[in-house]
């Protein structure tokens, strides 16, 4: 079968951009990111 | 959301009871992955330095084989990650001996350059047992495995999909980008990573039209 495309969330090392952890934040991101390019947001925990 | 969950990780140890407490814990965490609707527990080996490689082997097909149906009861596959200590050969050895239908591959296609293998040979030898995909690329700068968007290393990223968009399993499995990087900013990264696989996945997808 067809894969399913996404972009991976790192849960637990995930940063913002002035590299301080901030999951939350990259995970809403990520999903964003994900959906922009048409693929399904991911999250690894 | 679609959730891609560790389940937690072996400990290969000369001890049989630090063994079986990390088998207990591993099997505990597939309760977790069941319960937020994983198809596939990832899960990794823990080495120890007194343990040599057949030792390692003999442990490991001793708790893949019971972790593996442990997790049959909740209908979900086990995955092993590629990931630094198993090269080819011993997933091949870890697999036959096992000898279970719902233990798989994590094929994680940039490390397989850090084994030193070639990342789409080991995609083909391994198809059948591949669960789920970490789509990853590196790039060797001064002897350090960089991370890199997809399609700027060294992996040959195109054929490695291709060679992955039919897999025999009864699901759609799950292909997440991933990046590592040492500095600079994961998520522009990311939408490089993105924009790379938009552009592969529609032609491939134009060409099975």
């Amino acid at each position: 079968m067809e894969p399913i495309f996404g972009v991976m969330s790192m849960y637990d090392v995930a940063c913002n951009d002035q590299g301080e952890l901030a999951p939350d934040l990259y995970m809403e991101r990520a999903s964003n990111l994900g959906k922009k390019y048409g693929f399904v947001p991911t999250a690894i925990t | 959301m679609k959730p891609f969950t560790f389940c937690g990780g072996l400990y290969l140890s000369p001890k049989s009871w630090e063994q079986e407490e990390s088998l207990k814990r591993t099997i505990e965490g597939l309760e977790f992955c069941a319960e937020i609707g994983s198809q596939v527990a990832m899960f990794g080996p823990r080495f120890h330095g007194r343990v040599a490689r057949e030792g390692r082997m003999r442990i490991a097909i001793n708790l893949c084989r019971r972790l593996a149906d442990a997790a049959k009861d909740y209908g979900l596959y086990v995955g092993l990650e590629d990931y630094e200590y198993w090269i080819g050969d011993d997933f091949e050895m870890l697999f036959a001996y096992c000898d279970r239908d719902n233990l798989g591959l994590i094929n994680d296609t940039g490390n397989w350059l850090i084994e030193g293998e070639d990342p789409l040979m080991q995609t083909l030898r391994f198809r059948e047992r591949i669960v789920g995909v970490h789509l990853k690329d590196y790039r060797l700068e001064e002897g350090c495995w960089r991370s890199v968007a997809l399609g700027r290393g060294m992996v040959d990223m195109e054929r490695v999909i291709r060679a992955m968009w039919d897999l025999p399993k009864p699901y759609r499995v799950l292909m997440p980008t991933e990046t590592d990087l040492d500095g600079g900013s994961e998520f522009e990264a990311q939408e490089q990573s993105l924009a790379y696989l938009r552009e592969v996945v529609d032609r491939i997808k134009s060409e099975k039209a």
